[in-house]
Parts: structure tokens; sequence; C-alpha cells
């Protein structure tokens, strides 16, 4: 593998360490986005073997480039394509090893929140919902958690309870009869973190390169718990961030907003009225 | 009426719609691929009113019933434009109340795929883990048809979700023949469509019966639940439908873009569907706007298979 490098994006850093999370003999769940991109690399570099299988039954697609959504044309082509009944059963038979999730909050034990900012009922903001979070949270034996880091993110009281953690401690999940492992690792744009296997709280294990621990601790509102031997995250190598960069060669999910400008203005002659 | 006739169900997408899709039916809507645009637009050409929809995940056909008014409820596990970003006229109507309030009965994708399955297999519930501990059993409960029962062989704490059946099926499949054996390849369709009472289904192609009996491993759906098909080429678009097109993301990139304002829906509602009369003029109207290269543009590269199902050769058995 080719040297460490600088030159690279904050996105590719997420990737590469959701990446090096993933194991040769995973059986991952994967949905578009970064982590499909963290798979890939994972695939292409130290995990050759790993199984990935997407939402609508697709195993082992083998797509020419990073797929937009689960319905992407590039991911029919591959080892399977079972749909959704052998899906379900796979992932709600506790089958799969593990799962990447987001959400727009977090609490401490790695509880997310992808449904409402506000009061459920009369919501600030109203967000997607779960789609295949909530699931993959209580059946998959780990998951990995990517979002970005900040204080209104990084909540003590989710405002509305989505995708399942370690609820609120240490044998939480046993008890309310939740089949997987839960969150085992989270990874933002500040840092990486590990789930405490005593008190199941998120605890910082490595700090992105040029953030301090007590920047990161300012964007989280409980007590953050900071490993004794906090290291820096291990950077992307050149060869990393060129193969990030020739299966999104589009920009489609490393410069996104940028993208989506591009489309609408490609799209301006669609409507024509003034509104 | 010859036998021929009564088992021919093609019909114009204005009669499917009228005739099969009725005030405050509870609509499913298959994503993408194989989104029904066409018939989505024929509902809000002809102002169906107060429409539960449901699908386990909505993107961009939901949003443009939502953001048309025409509906009243949604079931889903997921409302979203995926990479494009958040839903703007499901956020509105949720939000704001515009153009008009809607309910949610949300779950996660999965517990509507299951109910649904279960709708589809006449069982009254079906039993699942994935909910225990979060707040679907604590926020907006009253909007959910659920309860936590112990399970009677272990004593387990479970949700039991209460099957359903939406009343119409709609999907834009690749092709059918005239007597509804719809087809598809390339992926899955949502078990809400083997729920629906009734189908209509759209096809890029209707073909000849031998076509089907020559494959008929691809046929989603008994022909005996679906009441029409409309042959509307280029009937999912801006979404995919494998073999034919891909999803335009220019086209999906400008709407997400417009609806970010309610008079932005109603301005593309005027040009798209109340400005044209049907999907042939849509397609005539988009190759004129956006251009033929565009058009080209989505069609996918071929990629061909041909299964040899083998013929029963009568000899074995002398």
């Amino acid at each position: 593998m080719s040297d460490y490098t600088d030159d690279y994006e904050t996105a590719e850093l997420m990737i590469v360490a959701g990446s090096r999370q993933l194991r040769n003999d995973d059986l991952a769940i994967i949905g578009t986005g970064l982590p499909f991109l963290a798979s890939q690399l994972a695939k292409e570099y130290h995990a050759p073997d790993m199984t990935i299988v997407v939402e609508g039954g697709q195993y082992d697609a083998d797509p020419s480039h990073a797929p937009y959504t689960v319905g992407d044309a590039c991911l029919t082509n591959g080892a399977g394509l079972t749909g959704m009944v052998p899906m379900a059963s796979v992932l709600l038979n506790n089958e799969l090893s593990v799962g990447f999730i987001g959400g727009a909050q977090v609490d401490k034990y790695g509880n997310l929140n992808s449904t409402v900012i506000g009061d459920y009922d009369d919501p600030a903001v109203r967000l997607p919902g779960s789609g295949g979070a909530c699931p993959i949270a209580a059946h998959c034996d780990r998951t990995i958690i990517m979002m970005p880091q900040e204080r209104r993110r990084f909540v003590d009281e989710l405002d509305f309870h989505t995708s399942p953690g370690h609820l609120d401690g240490p044998g939480a999940r046993e008890k309310a009869g939740l089949p997987g492992g839960g969150p085992e690792v989270l990874v933002s744009d500040m840092g990486v973190y590990s789930f405490d296997d005593d008190t199941r709280e998120m605890t910082l294990e490595s700090r992105h390169p040029g953030i301090s621990v007590e920047e990161i601790r300012e964007a989280v509102t409980w007590d953050l718990a900071v490993s004794d031997d906090v290291t820096v995250t291990e950077r992307p190598t050149e060869e990393e961030v060129s193969f990030l960069r020739h299966i999104d060669s589009e920009g489609f999910f490393l410069n996104r907003q940028e993208f989506i400008g591009e489309l609408v203005e490609a799209g301006d002659d669609l409507i024509q009225g003034e509104y | 009426m010859t036998e021929n006739d009564r088992h021919d169900k093609r019909m114009d997408m204005a009669t499917a719609v009228e005739e099969h899709v009725d005030d405050g039916d509870t609509v499913f809507i298959q994503w993408q691929p194989f989104a029904p645009m066409a018939a989505i637009h024929e509902i809000i050409r002809q102002d169906v009113q107060d429409l539960t929809i449901t699908c386990a995940s909505m993107t961009h056909g939901g949003d443009l019933l939502v953001g048309s008014g025409c509906v009243e409820k949604v079931i889903s596990g997921y409302f979203g434009l995926e990479l494009l970003g958040l839903s703007h006229c499901f956020r509105r109507a949720v939000e704001e109340g515009v153009p008009r309030d809607i309910e949610i009965e949300e779950y996660a994708n999965f517990n509507v795929q299951m109910m649904n399955l279960a709708g589809a297999l006449g069982l009254p519930y079906v039993p699942m883990k994935n909910l225990l501990g979060t707040d679907y059993l604590e926020k907006g409960v009253d909007n959910r048809r659920l309860e936590v029962i112990q399970d009677p062989f272990t004593g387990d704490d479970i949700v039991a979700l209460q099957s359903f059946e939406p009343d119409v099926g709609l999907v834009h499949a690749q092709r059918s023949d005239k007597k509804g054996n719809v087809q598809t390849w390339g992926a899955g369709i949502e078990f809400g469509l083997s729920a629906a009472d009734t189908v209509i289904a759209s096809v890029e192609e209707t073909v000849d019966s031998a076509v089907v009996t020559r494959d008929p491993d691809r046929t989603v759906v008994p022909n005996h639940r679906v009441e029409a098909v409309v042959e509307e080429p280029f009937g999912a678009h801006p979404e995919n439908v494998y073999g034919y097109y891909d999803i335009d993301w220019v086209t999906k990139g400008a709407i997400a873009d417009a609806f970010k304002s309610q008079g932005g829906v109603e301005q593309y509602i005027e040009e798209w569907i109340h400005g044209v009369a049907d999907r042939t003029e849509y397609v005539e109207q988009f190759i004129d706007r956006m251009g033929m290269d565009h058009f080209h543009k989505l069609t996918p590269k071929t990629s061909r298979s041909a299964p040899d199902y083998g013929s029963y050769r009568q000899e074995v058995l002398r």
C-alpha cells in the first residue's frame, strides 16, 4: 500500500475510517452514500472476501460506480438478486454480521434519531424516518454509525428514538429483547469512538488529524468519555483516496452539494414558467 | 363477448384511474425501480382526493402526490429523496399543513413490508422484534396498528403489527400480456403489490402471451388481481426501468429544487400534468425541452440473459 497522504477531504477520511472496521469474513448490509464507498474500499483492499448485501436483496453486486440509490441499475449484476422475502429472512433472522447506519441525532449510548427534530406531533423538521436503520440496528451483530458531529446532533436526549443503540446502558438490549449486539464504532467528522464494554458509553478512541480532544468535547452535550490512550486517526493512503475519487468520479458523494447544483443547472429547461 | 375480449385488460390510463382509483382509497405505490409515475400523474390530473398512500419507502412519486394535495395519510417506513435530501412536499405538509395536513402512520421499512406480507397471506398480524426499546412504542402510538404482546411460546415481549392490504396497487413494469401477466426483472417488487386487492399495471410494452409463457418465472402478480394493463412507454420517468432507461438525475434534481416552494410544485403540475393530455404528450414535451441527446443518454447499455427452461419430452415415459 502506498504512503499516507494529507491530500484528502474529511468525507474521505470518514469513509476510510469506516472501511477499516469491516472484516474479510463479514456479511455486511450496506446502504448508499458514504457507507457504500467504505465497503467498496474495504473489498478492494483488506476485505476482498466480504459479502455485501443491499436492502433490495442484491448480493455481492459488482458496481462500476458507487450506487446512487438502493434501486440503482449498477447493483443488478451480482451473485444474487434474491428479492425482499429472502432479504428480510437474513436481516430479521440475525444472519448479518455488520451494518452501517446514521442519523441526525445520537446519544451517548449510540441510540439514533432519523425521524424528527422537535416534538413528534408538531416537528420543527420532519426527517425521512427509519428506512432500514432500525431493523439493521436491532438485528445485526454489530453496527457502525457514521455521522457529522455537532452539539445539536450529539445530545443528551433524542427528539425521537428511531434506531436502537445500547438503550440506557449495560444489559438493556438483552432485557428489551433486541437480538443484535448494538453499536460497536461511531465515525464522525471529528473522531472515532468505541462503545465501552462495561458502561456501553461512547468513548473517544482517536481524534482526526488537526482536531483537539477539547474541540471534540465541546461538540458533545454530555460529559464525554475519553480513552486513556487517545490516538490520531490513521490517515488515508494516496491509493485509497485515488480509488475513492475513481469510483465517485462525478463527485456525487464527495462533493454532493456541488454535484446537486450542477444537476439543477442542467435541468434548467424543465420548468419554464415563473414560480 | 368472446373469451379473448373478456381477458383483454388493456386500456388507457385515464380509464384505468377513473374506473379503479376512488377518493379515499389506500393506494400502494411501488418505489423505484418500477415507479408508477404515469398513474401518479393521472391521479393528480383527475383530482382524486383523500388518498392514503403506502409503500415501505416513499420517494419522488409520493412527494409529488403529497404536494398536489390529494393525500390524506401516509403509511411508510421512509419518506425522502435519498441522496437528493429531504422530501420538500412531505416536510411542508407535516411542518406547515401546506397544501394540507397529512396523517403519518410510520414504522421501519421492513415492518411495512412484513405487514403487507402478512396481509398478502391472509394473516391477522406479524410479530417483530426491531421496534423494542424505541420511540415507535412511545410517541405517536395512536397512529400505529401495533401492540406489545408476550410470545405464547417463550413469554418474551414482541411487537405484534397488524397486517394491512391496500385497495389498489400501482406498478410500472417492463411488460405484460393483455391478460395482465405482469413481468419484471432486475429487482424485487415490494410486498405491498402482493397485498393489494387490485392492481393497475402500466408497462413499457404489451407483448403476445407467447412471450410470457416462454419466460413465466418473471410474472410478479397473479393475473386475476390485475384490472388494468396500460401501455405507457417511459411511464416510470424520471425513475428507472431496468433494460429501458436509467434514473434521470437531472430531472429529479431540477424537480427537487423546484419543490422547495409550493409555487414550484404547482408550476410543475401545471406544465407537466395539466399541460399535457397524457404520457405520450409528456414524452414529446420532455424531448422538446430537454433534448433528444439527454433522452438517449438515459438508455442503458445492453446486458442480456436468456435462460433455457428445457421442454418436456414425452419419450421419457415410454
